[in-house]
């Protein structure tokens, strides 16, 4: 099915690079530290046995009940299965990117920071569509654009490809309103990657209300990963000759001698960059630095790293 | 605070390069998309201030290099005490240790200051002289600015007596003032002494010397005192005591504030000139006359003076320190030489030629206190007029067609200017002239005639041999042969025949040939480049060809641009013959309807008369006189007081164009006195020379020259404005009768300067270091 499509999207999304990408990891994404609640696979959760509905077998994985173990099938055709039941199979990963303006900037990078953030939603999406998981998107800016439901079937990913080159890019943000509303549209229970540069969470608090936002998606029964995009332009600022910086998002140009406040600009983005690092774990959500310069595989594993 | 190089000051308009290349730097803001505006706007406000700051530190940090490095380079000195202009020490103070004093004995120095006892500046420098002398305990001399730069010592000496005797015998000179001279013979005296001792160097000399920069003291010498006094000090704490002279009629007068003050009139140029539009020998003459004071002249006399006698008067009215020039016209009567030793020269020649009268004249302004610049010499050389006979082979009824028409146009009076020139024109065809009829003439001029005959080639050469002048004008009636055999010796080159111009290939302009190669040669003095003049226009159609082989003593003056000679020259004898290679008329060309052969006829007459052409020689004080002279000497130059000074060859030879290969240059020593000079030489030499035997000549001997040496106005101005200002204000409080104003202990603030430049340079590498590293930091 994969030959007969497009292998990049409009966004630079490369299936094969993701394929790659994904084998690099193992095929699979553990999210056990991660997910509390939901039962999938190598997920533990406490609504284990809530359901006797059979709804499919599926590869054993180390790591997964003996008990689980359906022995007939072994018996039948020698592989190793795990049945599993309805309930068992209700973990929903969404994956939520942010689609305003100021993601659409390309400095350093290879890619724009949206771009980057496509592809790695896809690698995601890809990697949990292929564990079994049903996987979801969301894009926002001032508002949620498009809400892709979960959904586990085969051609969801190519699904999720599509909404993301279809959406287009929003002049303006408000991803307060965005994420303030996301819990009543989503089922309760699962993980959701949030992927944007912060800079429309940004506000004279820096970041106070983002807090919000996650809070409201915690109590509604998911796990939080936020996943910080950044060009290296905006981390290094090595701007040299006086230059009129324009917005991307209608903001007032300023004219500026860039060597004269390249320290201070430094200074303020730490600042931010910190204040919502810390405040997202404080509500027990998982934070991560994306560079839009590096590499998807590293990335990833940095993911990993900071989920475990 | 005084600067030793203050045109370097201007080097302070350099501050403004800074803020130019900034402009000029100033580029346009490169558009750059960037998402993180908030922060980036946070960080702006709180750095826009700082960094502006900075920047306006770094661009005054550049201005102030500029003005720090302009500051050392014009070198500049602080005087503790000139500042505030007070007397530091009064005559009264004894000076310890060597003491040198500057005397001045320029010609500024005999401004009469007091009006009852015409005493002069010079009186009260010697009064100051002997009180500092005998007030010094130390060794002393006294240097003397004048003619010459000189010590009344070998050198520092403990003999005060003989020094003050030595002042006594001090007089006013006609001389200026070299202080930088006296300055550097102080210095070298002084360096003899310990350079702990105390030294002092007492200025005597007018407040315009007073603000002259002057070299500082050697360091070898230690801390030299150097003090100025000020002449005129005394007087003008006493100004409301002194009463106005009486004034009559015919002297104007200077009030005494203005002659406490140092005003002054002076002439300061004379340019005499003839003016044969104004009439008969009318001479002109432009007196430039400065009013150095803050009063107005007004109806100031002036007048010329010639042999003692008053020629002309005038008034002159100037504004303060104003300049002008003063025009007077006058007429001297040209009179025959009355000489009863006047030599006879030459068979047949008239005594004429040797007549020159020469008179002495003054332009004079009415006297003011400094009375030796209100004059100014001059001669006034007048001759009988020249007179040419033109023997006219050629003669027309009809007067524009005759042979002479535009020559006795060209050498009318009204015409001619200085020369006067009295032509008589006798037709001539094929006949003999009789001895007599030459007699009495200066100039012979064969104008065309047709076959000269023998007899007249012999009488020409026994005028050319007495120093006469012949000018000969070949046309269409001449015959070329007959021409060769009477005239063999005389013609510069033998005639071959009539030339239609055009004839050569290589002519671009066909049936016109022109006047192109013009020599350097005095026939040609009157033009500066003879290429730009007139006579380069004029066409001419027919010429003569002559041999190639031009006789002795033979120069080509013009050559036609057909390579043929168009003007020659040849020294026969004493004589002088000119050839031209056409009629002078307009039948072979239009050369005589050019403007420019006026002068060019009137020079060859001066030529062929052998007068030196150029205006009246003058010479400032103290110069030497350079000047060409026919003859190998001796020459001498007589002085107006009798004195004689030996004329002597100068190192290189004056590259001549003159028939006359003697001719060479000559030097003057520095010329000592005011007034009218004659060159002399002995009678032998120069034969029929303008000549007139003077009463401080020997008889052997004869006037060729003569020239006048007037004053060296350039210190006539005595007032200095600024001491004005300084000094009008302190007049009250003057009590002591004398005040010395010190410019000593003066000290070089120009490494001050440095350290700045030093200091600003170390600023500006620290604030672009930090600035570097705070954006490689980060």
């Amino acid at each position: 099915m994969t030959e007969e499509r497009a292998s990049v999207s409009s966004l630079g999304v490369d299936i094969h690079e993701i394929q790659r990408v994904s084998a690099l990891l193992g095929g699979r994404l553990n999210l056990s530290g991660i997910v509390e609640g939901t039962l999938s696979g190598n997920h533990r959760s406490p609504r284990q046995g809530a359901s006797l509905d059979f709804a499919q077998h599926r590869d054993y994985v180390p790591g997964d009940d003996l008990k689980h173990l359906d022995w007939r099938a072994y018996a039948k055709s020698d592989r190793y299965v795990i049945k599993q039941y309805v309930a068992e199979t209700n973990l929903r990963a969404f994956v939520s990117l942010d689609r305003s303006m100021s993601m659409n900037y390309r400095g350093g990078g290879q890619h724009s920071k949206g771009a980057f953030a496509a592809q790695l939603g896809a690698v995601l999406s890809w990697t949990l569509l292929q564990q079994g998981e049903a996987v979801g998107l969301i894009t926002f800016a001032e508002r949620v654009q498009h809400l892709l439901p979960a959904n586990s079937r085969r051609d969801q990913f190519w699904r999720i490809i599509r909404e993301l080159d279809s959406q287009p890019w929003s002049p303006d943000t408000d991803a307060r309103e965005a994420l303030l509303s996301l819990p009543s549209r989503i089922p309760p229970r699962g993980v959701i990657f949030i992927i944007s540069d912060g800079f429309d969470l940004n506000d004279d608090n820096d970041a106070g209300y983002f807090v919000d936002a996650v809070t409201g998606l915690k109590r509604h029964g998911y796990q939080v990963i936020f996943l910080h995009v950044l060009d290296p332009y905006e981390i290094e600022f090595p701007f040299d000759e006086l230059s009129l910086f324009e917005g991307l998002e209608g903001e007032e140009p300023i004219k500026i001698d860039p060597t004269g406040v390249r320290r201070a600009y430094l200074d303020e983005l730490g600042r931010f960059q910190e204040t919502l690092e810390r405040s997202v774990r404080a509500t027990g959500a998982r934070y991560c630095l994306c560079r839009s310069d590096l590499n998807l595989e590293h990335t990833l594993l940095k993911i990993l790293e900071s989920a475990t | 605070m005084t600067f030793l190089a203050p045109l370097m000051l201007f080097g302070l308009l350099a501050i403004a390069i800074p803020p130019i290349l900034h402009l000029l730097n100033r580029k346009e803001a490169k558009p750059v998309v960037f998402p993180a505006m908030e922060f980036l706007r946070r960080a702006y406000r709180k750095t826009a201030r700082r960094l502006k700051m900075k920047q306006w530190l770094l661009l005054s940090l550049r201005m102030l290099l500029f003005a720090a490095l302009a500051m050392a380079l014009s070198k500049p000195m602080w005087s503790p005490n000139s500042a505030d202009d007070t007397p530091l020490h009064s005559s009264a103070d004894p000076v310890e240790g060597a003491h040198v004093i500057l005397y001045d004995t320029s010609y500024p120095m005999s401004y009469e200051i007091g009006t009852q006892d015409r005493r002069t500046l010079l009186d009260i420098a010697r009064g100051h002289a002997l009180r500092a002398l005998s007030e010094t305990k130390g060794p002393a001399t006294v240097i003397v600015m004048g003619e010459e730069t000189r010590s009344l010592t070998q050198g520092l000496s403990a003999d005060h007596q003989l020094l003050r005797e030595g002042v006594r015998g001090l007089r006013d000179t006609h001389h200026t003032t070299d202080l930088a001279d006296a300055f550097t013979l102080a210095y070298r005296i002084l360096r003899e002494r310990p350079v702990t001792e105390r030294k002092q160097i007492t200025v005597l000399s007018t407040p315009a010397q007073m603000f002259n920069t002057i070299s500082s003291a050697p360091p070898s010498l230690g801390e030299v005192k150097v003090v100025h006094i000020d002449l005129t000090a005394e007087l003008r704490a006493q100004l409301s005591d002194i009463e106005a002279p009486m004034n009559d009629a015919e002297r104007p007068i200077l009030s005494p504030k203005q002659r406490v003050e140092l005003a002054n009139h002076a002439i300061t140029d004379v340019i005499l000139s003839p003016a044969p539009q104004m009439g008969r020998d009318q001479w002109r003459v432009e007196v430039e006359v400065a009013n150095f004071s803050e009063e107005a002249m007004t109806l100031w006399p002036i007048w010329v003076e010639l042999e003692g006698e008053v020629l002309v008067r005038g008034f002159l009215s100037l504004k303060p320190n104003e300049r002008a020039i003063k025009r007077l016209y006058f007429r001297v009567t040209p009179q025959q030489s009355e000489n009863p030793n006047q030599t006879n020269i030459g068979e047949g020649l008239s005594e004429t030629v040797a007549k020159t009268v020469a008179k002495r004249g003054w332009v004079k302004l009415a006297p003011d206190p400094l009375k030796i610049d209100d004059q100014w010499p001059f001669w006034i050389e007048s001759r009988p007029p020249t007179k040419l006979l033109a023997l006219n082979g050629d003669p027309r009824p009809t007067p524009h067609q005759d042979e002479l028409f535009y020559l006795e146009r060209a050498l009318a009076p009204n015409v001619l200017g200085g020369t006067q020139v009295s032509l008589q024109s006798r037709p001539m065809i094929a006949v003999d002239l009789k001895d007599e009829v030459l007699e009495g003439f200066d100039l012979i001029m064969l104008a065309n005639i047709p076959r000269p005959s023998e007899r007249l080639g012999q009488q020409l050469t026994s005028h050319l041999q007495a120093g006469g002048g012949l000018w000969l004008t070949p046309g269409a009636r001449a015959d070329v042969e007959a021409w060769n055999r009477s005239l063999k010796g005389l013609l510069p080159r033998p005639l071959r025949g009539m030339r239609r111009a055009g004839d050569a290939a290589a002519v671009e302009e066909r049936g016109v040939a022109r006047l192109t190669d013009f020599k350097a040669h005095s026939l040609l003095a009157p033009f500066d480049d003879p290429q730009r003049s007139s006579l380069a226009l004029a066409a001419i159609n027919q010429y003569f060809l002559f041999d190639p082989q031009p006789s002795p003593l033979t120069e080509t003056v013009v050559t036609l641009n057909e390579g043929s000679p168009y003007i020659m020259t040849r020294q026969v004898g004493e004589g002088r013959v000119v050839l031209w290679a056409g009629p002078i008329d307009r039948e072979w060309g239009d050369l005589v309807i050019r403007p420019d052969f006026v002068p060019l006829a009137a020079e060859t007459i001066r030529y062929l008369n052998r007068e030196v052409s150029g205006a009246v020689l003058s010479k400032a004080l103290s110069e030497r006189l350079t000047l060409e002279l026919s003859g190998e000497g001796p020459f001498s130059a007589i002085s107006p007081n009798g004195r004689r000074l030996n004329l002597t060859r100068a190192s290189q030879r004056v590259a001549s164009n003159d028939a006359s290969q003697r001719r060479r240059g000559w030097v003057s020593p520095p010329l000592p006195h005011l007034g009218h000079y004659q060159i002399t030489t002995a009678n032998d030499v120069v034969k029929g020379s303008m000549s007139q035997q003077s009463a401080d000549l020997t008889d052997t001997e004869q006037v060729i020259r003569r020239f006048v040496v007037h004053l060296d106005v350039s210190e006539s101005d005595l007032q200095r404005h600024e001491i004005d200002q300084a000094d009008s204000s302190e007049t009250a409080e003057r009590s002591t009768p004398t005040t010395m104003r010190a410019l000593g202990q003066r000290r070089e603030l120009w490494h001050i300067g440095l350290i700045g430049l030093f200091l600003f340079t170390l600023l500006e590498g620290l604030t672009l270091y930090q600035r570097r590293e705070e954006s490689r930091l980060s």
